[in-house]
C-alpha cells in the first residue's frame, strides 16, 4: 500500500477528474484537483504534488504550456508529469515530439479514452 | 444566506439542441438518432433522456454548424420524422461537483428562473449538474448562480472553446482519391 502521496489531477472535464480521483483515492493516494492550467499551476505551488496527471487540451493554459513551466522550473522539475492525450497512439516515447510538432518534457503519457488500470500501473511505477 | 461552496462552473458552446419529444418509443428513437449521427461522424457533446407520467423526451446537442445536416438526416428518417425539434443556439452550463445536493439543484433552478432564463434541459453525471441554456445568456446565467454558489478564491467560470470534429481516417497506404 502506498503512503498518502499527493497526486494532482488536471482536466477541464469534471467527470474525468472525479473518476480518476475516485480510483486513486481507493488506492490510498491523496488528491488535489484543478480544472484548467492556471488553477493547476497555483495548486502545484501551494501543495507540491508528487505527480501531476495533466490533460493536454485545457482552457487558459494548455497541458503542454504547463508541463514546460513545471519542467523548466528548478523548484518543481522533479514532479512527475503524466500527460493525457487523445493522440497518444501517435507517439512512441515519453519525451516525444508530438505529431503537430510540439515537444514536451512529460515523463509519461496515457491516451484518451483512459484505461484506469493502465493509468494506475503508470502511477504506481512513479510512486512506489 | 450562506453560499454553497463548489469547485467550478464551466461554460461550453455553441451547440444546437435536438429534441425528440413524445416519440412513442423514446428509447428506440434516441438510439436510432445516435446511430444516424454516429454513422455520419457527428459528435454528441450532451445527451439526456427523460420519461415518466406518460411523457418522454430525449435530447442531444450537436455542433451548431451541423444543425442543418442533422435536421435533414433525422427528418428524412421515417421513424423520426415529425418528432424532431431543433433549438438553434444553446450552450451548456455545468456546476461541479453537485454533491448529490437537491439544494444546489433547487437553488439553481430558482436563480435561473428568477433571472428569466429559459432552461431547455438539465442532467447530472458523476460530478457536474449541467443545464442547457440559450448560448447568448451563459454569462448572465453564471452570474445568477454565483449569487448563492461560491467558487474557490480568484476563480471565474471556465469557458472552453474547443471544437472537436471527426474526419475520415486516411491510412498511409491509401492514395488521397480513395478517401
Amino acid at each position: 500500500m502506498t503512503d498518502k502521496q499527493l497526486i494532482l489531477v488536471v482536466d477541464d472535464d469534471p467527470d474525468l477528474v472525479e473518476a480518476v480521483s475516485m480510483k486513486l483515492e481507493s488506492k490510498g493516494f491523496r488528491i488535489a484537483k484543478a480544472y484548467d492550467g492556471v488553477q493547476a499551476w497555483d495548486k502545484i505551488k501551494e501543495e507540491r504534488p508528487k505527480l501531476v496527471i495533466l490533460d493536454v487540451m485545457m482552457p487558459n493554459k494548455n497541458g503542454y504550456q504547463l508541463c514546460d513551466e513545471i519542467k523548466n522550473d528548478p523548484d518543481y522539475k522533479d514532479i512527475t508529469v503524466v500527460l493525457l492525450t487523445a493522440v497518444g497512439e501517435a507517439v512512441t516515447t515519453t519525451r516525444y515530439m508530438h505529431r503537430d510538432g510540439i515537444t514536451t518534457l512529460a515523463d509519461d503519457f496515457i491516451p484518451k479514452p483512459i484505461d484506469l488500470d493502465k493509468l494506475m500501473d503508470i502511477v504506481d511505477s512513479y510512486t512506489s | 444566506m450562506e453560499k454553497i461552496r463548489i469547485e467550478g462552473i464551466k461554460l461550453i458552446g455553441e451547440f444546437a439542441l435536438v429534441n425528440l419529444a413524445n416519440h412513442p418509443r423514446h428509447q428506440y428513437a434516441l438510439s436510432r438518432t445516435c446511430s444516424i449521427l454516429a454513422l455520419n461522424r457527428i459528435n454528441l457533446p450532451f445527451i439526456s433522456a427523460i420519461c415518466g407520467s406518460g411523457r418522454s423526451q430525449a435530447s442531444c446537442c450537436v455542433g451548431v454548424e451541423e444543425q442543418a445536416r442533422v435536421k435533414a438526416l433525422l427528418e428524412e428518417d421515417p421513424e423520426l420524422t415529425g418528432y424532431v425539434e431543433i433549438v438553434p443556439s444553446v450552450g451548456l452550463l455545468s456546476v461541479f461537483p453537485h454533491q448529490s445536493s437537491l439544494r444546489i439543484l433547487g437553488l439553481s433552478l430558482h436563480a435561473l428562473g428568477k433571472a428569466g432564463l429559459t432552461v431547455h434541459g438539465l442532467t447530472s453525471s458523476l460530478a457536474p449538474l449541467t443545464f442547457v441554456l440559450d448560448h447568448a445568456v451563459l454569462d448572465e446565467a453564471a452570474a445568477a448562480l454565483e449569487v448563492f454558489l461560491e467558487l474557490p478564491p480568484n476563480q471565474r467560470p471556465i469557458r472552453t472553446h474547443f471544437h472537436v470534429t471527426q474526419s475520415p481516417i486516411r491510412r498511409k497506404e491509401e492514395p488521397p482519391n480513395n478517401r
